[in-house]
């Protein structure tokens, strides 16, 4: 399990960067193309950078959903069962957005992340035997759980939810909420646990 | 008033550069102390002194910003109501660099307290801080002169007042009116850009620390270059997050997401995530050279993102 954990870190590594780099990509062709002094949002060149940067990137998001999804279902599923899985989930996404439009299978594949997603953080909170974590402390493991659950609902959020103002406050402040406990509890485990043992030693 | 606030406007000028210029001498001497390793004793007294200068210049820029409230209401000229007064955030144009200072300045003094048996960490800090203190102080001096932008506008705002036209009054009234709402006024403003720049000044401790990593593996490099990355995280993720609202809100029926400062708000964030992830198995092999090669180009990054504000034009961007 270690050496997979540290195949789905580089993994993850390898798409931040790509990410990375497609947006510096594309602010130096923005740079160049602003300094033709017209006003190039105004021109259809503009729309073009705009296509060729959704479909760019594109790969990567669709990577780092799959990253997350690899990573979520790793802590409830047995590693035997984990591509079985995930493709499961994949196809079933690809068959709705066939069937419908697009939306609807990013949207199917998202809400099942969440689904686990949010089972992780349950078993984590109640300590679930058959859960496997990189990190040891309590706290870390429940912040991991949370960040990653609030990544995915955010990026569910951007995704979908823009124009849906109700839906779209309920899906950010959540997300915004969620992934800022887990950040503190992921990297503050340590001293969060120290604090509670003089607390409960008193 | 408008000369009350002009003759502050001079007074925090003259007053605010000889604080810089003060920080920006003795943070040089203290770089060039902590090098040739004199005066190790005074060094923290030294660093305090320059914290304290960066201080006293923000103080001034908070008591100039309270005069702007109190002496330009801005004042319906048709009726002789009041639109609004402005409450305007101690980090606005060039202001944001001397936030950023300040803050890295704490976090720099902590370093000299905490690490002072290491060298190098104390060195790289000391470094960066001069660094900042001389660019403030030739590139980006906020005091010098204090908020152009925002003067120009009320310049701009008060000769459409003093025309008397009231075609050319209804459109400045509407656009000043609303920048003083949706962007000096606005709450996001109070949030946003300082969540950024504590992030900014955490993650340059995280770059020397990574810089150190290159060279040697000392564990105690590793653990500051992170204690200070997280802090710089924590708060990046959550001041991006608070920006995402405020550009549906500010930017309506405007492509703002392929906008270049965006772009490279993106490439900061995952280069930092990225940082952490590797961080994550630094005891493998190669892993902790790839820590440090990915928190030294994150911090690249970062440097990148703040500059393209002023290189490259867009929606988020005073540059064209």
């Amino acid at each position: 399990m270690k050496r997979y954990d540290f195949f789905l870190i580089v993994v993850t590594i390898v798409v931040l960067v790509g990410i990375g780099t497609v947006s510096l990509g594309g602010s130096a062709y923005a740079w160049l193309a602003t300094g033709s002094g017209a006003d190039w949002k105004a021109t259809l060149g503009y729309g073009s950078y705009v296509e060729v940067m959704n479909s760019l990137s594109f790969p990567f998001f669709i990577a780092i959903i799959l990253a997350l999804a690899l990573c979520i279902p790793k802590r409830v599923v047995a590693r035997s069962r984990l591509v079985l899985t995930t493709s499961a989930v994949f196809l079933t996404g690809i068959l709705i957005g066939a069937a419908t439009v697009p939306d609807y299978g990013l949207a199917a594949i998202m809400l099942f992340s969440i689904a686990i997603q949010s089972a992780v953080l349950i078993l984590t909170v109640f300590g679930g035997k058959s859960l496997h974590y990189r990190t040891s402390g309590f706290w870390s493991q429940i912040g991991s759980a949370l960040l990653h659950l609030g990544l995915v609902v955010f990026l569910f959020d951007v995704m979908l939810l823009e124009n849906d103002s109700l839906w779209h406050s309920v899906a950010f402040w959540s997300a915004t909420a969620t992934i800022t406990i887990g950040m503190i509890l992921a990297f503050y485990d340590r001293e969060l646990t120290r604090l509670i043992k003089s607390r409960s030693a008193i | 008033m408008f000369a009350s606030y002009e003759a502050a406007r001079l007074i925090v000028s003259e007053i605010g550069t000889v604080l810089l210029w003060g920080a920006a001498l003795l943070a040089t001497a203290t770089a060039a102390a902590t090098i040739s390793g004199y005066v190790p004793r005074a060094r923290v007294w030294m660093i305090s002194g320059t914290v304290m200068l960066f201080f006293l210049a923000f103080i001034t820029i908070i008591y100039f910003h309270s005069r702007i409230g109190s002496l330009l209401p801005l004042i319906n000229p048709f009726d002789g109501s009041l639109l609004g007064t402005y409450k305007i955030p101690p980090w606005i144009e060039s202001e944001k660099l001397l936030f950023w200072s300040l803050i890295f300045g704490f976090m720099a003094l902590i370093v000299n307290i905490k690490q002072r048996r290491h060298s190098g960490l104390i060195t790289g800090v000391n470094l960066l801080l001069a660094a900042m203190s001389l660019l403030m102080l030739f590139a980006s001096n906020p005091f010098s002169p204090p908020l152009p932008d925002f003067h120009a506008e009320i310049l701009a705002y008060n000769d459409a007042v003093a025309s008397g036209n009231p075609q050319v009054m209804g459109p400045a009234i509407g656009q000043t009116v609303g920048k003083m709402m949706g962007y000096y006024n606005s709450a996001y403003m109070w949030i946003h850009p300082p969540l950024l720049f504590v992030a900014y000044a955490g993650f340059g401790i995280t770059f020397v620390g990574s810089i150190l990593m290159l060279a040697s593996r000392e564990k105690i490099v590793d653990q500051v270059a992170y204690n200070y990355g997280r802090v710089g995280f924590i708060s990046l993720t959550l001041g991006l997050l608070l920006g995402y609202p405020w550009a549906l809100m500010a930017w309506e029926g405007q492509s703002w997401w392929w906008d270049p400062k965006i772009n490279m708000s993106l490439m900061m964030w995952v280069f930092f995530g990225a940082y952490l992830h590797a961080r994550l198995y630094r005891s493998r092999r190669k892993m902790w050279k790839v820590t440090g090669v990915l928190g030294a180009a994150a911090f690249v990054a970062l440097i990148a993102t703040y500059l393209s504000t002023y290189v490259i034009p867009g929606i988020h961007s005073v540059a064209g």
